[in-house]
């Protein structure tokens, strides 16, 4: 699993990190012990009247984080159900009131989706903060520290701005955006760094574009030679024929298209991301394999009225960590949070609104 | 005496050393070194994961250190109770069983329970804000489907006071009637229906229709005037928004909210009513039409003359959705009305 890297040429290449160990991220979830503890908690969800849900985040993404393993170390999350619960309360009080007030007059509507516009950063800010602080790798903490000006300028006013290009910025904006949060994320108070060129957001926009195109085309041939060939069989025949042929091709695209870019994007981002003096990542993520692994996920849980969601969770939890690895240095074996270690600091932070689930991420 | 064998991680650090956790009497925890038997932390404050299959025990103490401990045979005192849930989760049999209960109780709380929740709000709605819900509701279907209407003013007027004077015969009004509103419908054809704040919309379509049976277009009022009394139209719109909240605590997230909301304001304006609140207007027509001493049988006439109209077979439940969508079987309607 991992190897010492020793070689002269290993020295040279990476002189910041001198005796990094590889590690392979390793999943060893188990997708029938999953099934029963997911399935057990949906049901005391329904019973509860959706109380319960929040022991049910909590209990599924600790049984996640602990079968993620580096170096044979698990991550744990550590949110708290009443947190989560509490999110959730505060958001449907929010909802309902809005309903409520929409019935009384439909322009609230308008005027909640221009609110959302300004109330998105915040919640995408407050969710990361939680996710990251409620997340620990051999009992240090990770953190967020990414501001409401910044969601505000690389979520929605790059977007904003790129309409108006006919979406010619919008690779950049999201190259943006992902340097934005990868920069603004901290493991025992040590920033991670990232720094990306736009050509590959570009080059892998184009590809998809062009393939999708190639795929329409292709479809809509596909779906006249089964209406030829299915009208010799009858006119119910053909119609089901080609309903089937062009929902094939349609979750096809969807697929394709999504593996492509998580595939290059991923392996891109990861290979450049760093933490100094502690750790780089690699990522070699397939499209074929991927795009191979969503659509039969896609059809599993589909045929199946949801019941393999377990399985398919497991199964892409299982592609990604095996596609992933990370060279760790010696300093992982004596790292300390100062931050985390002076905990009156750390409570204070904590006991504010910020404690709060918001579960946009 | 419990003894388990573990990792003691140091308060915020990747430092660690092999561990033995003791509880030397009931509440009271001690970790120690395993070589060296130095006490590293003891007392009774500590927090304890979620304990859960396949994963090991993890304690928290409040100075940010904690252990860790693969063997979940043997747990402190304190934490027996927590074991209940992980063997609930283990369990084969439960699993099966649960496979079937979500789909049944999905179904009921659909069907029963969040209809009889939304039900008993409806009293509870204040009078402004359900008058708003008629005043907007009109406001976009006269920019949408209805024309002012082409009736003369005093034949308005006439049809109106009588209608009045019929309902308040009929039987006494538990919620009164707002306003009967007078449309031209090109696109609708012969219809009436019943905004969810009273207000009752008349085509002049109907009203050209049946002029020769005047009977038979009060029935058709009375069917609505039913509608108002037992409030179905709050009733719908509650219906949908208590899905709308449900839906949010099941999913629990913001992002759908946008869309939810939107879906709300488009099902108020479209509202049909559920089979059972149809079967509820008719079956209060006829008895009215009864009150007022009038043949029952002016319902059953009336819904013939409407389903003639729009040119479809009474029997043809597919041609019937096109107009009716959520309408029961109108041959159905006919043969109860004329009991």
């Amino acid at each position: 699993m991992s190897e010492p890297i020793t070689s002269v040429d290993a020295l040279s290449a990476a002189p910041v990190q001198p005796s990094s160990t590889r590690h392979i991220v390793e999943f060893t979830g188990d997708a029938a012990e999953f099934f029963r503890i997911w399935i057990v908690n949906i049901l005391l969800s329904i019973v509860t009247l959706g109380i319960y849900s929040a022991w049910a985040k909590v209990r599924t993404n600790q049984y996640l984080y602990s079968h993620t393993k580096i170096a044979g170390h698990a991550f744990r999350y550590l949110a708290n159900p009443i947190q989560i619960l509490k999110g959730r309360l505060i958001a449907v009080a929010i909802f309902a009131l809005i309903a409520v007030l929409n019935h009384f007059n439909p322009l609230v509507s308008l005027g909640v989706s221009l609110l959302m516009l300004f109330a998105f950063p915040w919640l995408l800010l407050q969710s990361l903060r939680f996710k990251m602080r409620m997340t620990s790798y051999r009992n240090v903490r990770f953190g967020f520290h990414g501001s409401y000006g910044g969601f505000l300028k690389y979520f929605i006013g790059l977007p904003v701005l790129s309409v108006f290009t006919m979406y010619l910025l919008m690779p950049y904006a999201l190259k943006r955006m992902d340097e934005y949060v990868y920069n603004n994320v901290s493991y025992g108070g040590r920033r991670s760094t990232l720094s990306l060129e736009a050509g590959t957001y570009y080059s892998t926009a184009f590809k998809i574009i062009g393939m999708s195109f190639a795929i329409v085309i292709a479809m809509v041939i596909a779906v006249m030679i089964t209406a030829v060939v299915g009208s010799m069989m009858g006119e119910i025949a053909s119609q089901v024929l080609s309903f089937i042929v062009a929902g094939a091709f349609y979750i096809g695209l969807a697929v394709i298209s999504r593996a492509m870019w998580t595939c290059v994007i991923r392996n891109y981002t990861y290979n450049n991301l760093k933490v100094e003096q502690l750790a780089t990542f690699e990522s070699n993520m397939e499209v074929i394999s991927y795009s191979k692994l969503l659509f039969t996920n896609t059809l599993l849980v589909a045929f199946t009225l949801g019941l393999a969601y377990p399985w398919a969770l497991i199964r892409l939890q299982q592609y990604r960590a095996s596609c992933t690895t990370v060279l760790l240095s010696e300093e992982i074996e004596r790292l300390t949070d100062p931050l985390q270690q002076d905990s009156s600091a750390f409570a204070e932070e904590a006991s504010d609104l910020y404690d709060v689930d918001f579960a946009l991420t | 005496m419990l003894r388990i064998e573990g990792v003691y991680l140091q308060p915020a650090s990747t430092a660690h050393q092999a561990a033995v956790l003791i509880e030397p009497h009931a509440g009271w925890l001690e970790v120690q070194d395993a070589v060296t038997g130095t006490v590293l932390w003891q007392g009774t404050d500590y927090h304890a994961d979620e304990l859960l299959p396949g994963l090991p025990l993890r304690l928290g103490f409040a100075d940010g250190s904690c252990f860790e401990t693969s063997n979940t045979s043997q747990l402190p005192s304190k934490l027996k109770h927590h074991a209940k849930l992980s063997q609930i989760e283990r369990s084969t049999v439960l699993a099966l069983l649960a496979i079937v209960l979500i789909p049944l109780l999905c179904l009921w709380t659909y069907f029963r329970g969040i209809p009889a929740l939304a039900y008993s709000l409806v009293p509870h709605v204040p009078a402004a804000v359900v008058a708003s819900i008629d005043e907007q509701s009109l406001f976009t279907l006269d920019k949408t489907l209805l024309e002012a209407s082409k009736l003369p003013i005093a034949e308005q007027t006439r049809l109106r006071e009588q209608w009045l004077k019929d309902f308040n015969q009929a039987g006494s009004l538990q919620v009164p009637v707002k306003a009967i509103e007078f449309r031209d419908a090109p696109e609708v054809g012969a219809n009436a229906f019943a905004l969810p704040g009273g207000t009752i919309v008349v085509t002049d379509q109907i009203v050209e229709l049946l002029k020769d049976q005047p009977d038979a277009l009060l029935a058709v009022l009375l069917h609505e005037l039913g509608h108002v009394q037992y409030q179905h139209g709050l009733k719908t719109i509650a219906q949908s928004a208590a899905n709308a909240v449900v839906l949010a605590v099941v999913l629990g997230d913001l992002g759908s909210l946008q869309e939810v909301v939107v879906g709300t304001a488009t099902t108020m304006v479209q509202a049909s009513f559920s089979r059972d609140f149809e079967l509820q207007a008719d079956t209060f027509s006829t008895q009215a039409l009864k009150q007022l001493g009038k043949s029952p049988n002016a319902f059953a006439d009336a819904l013939k003359a409407i389903v003639k109209s729009h040119d479809v077979d009474p029997n043809d439940e597919k041609g019937m959705l096109k107009y009716f969508s959520s309408h029961p079987a109108i041959a159905e309607r006919i043969k109860n009305a004329s009991n």
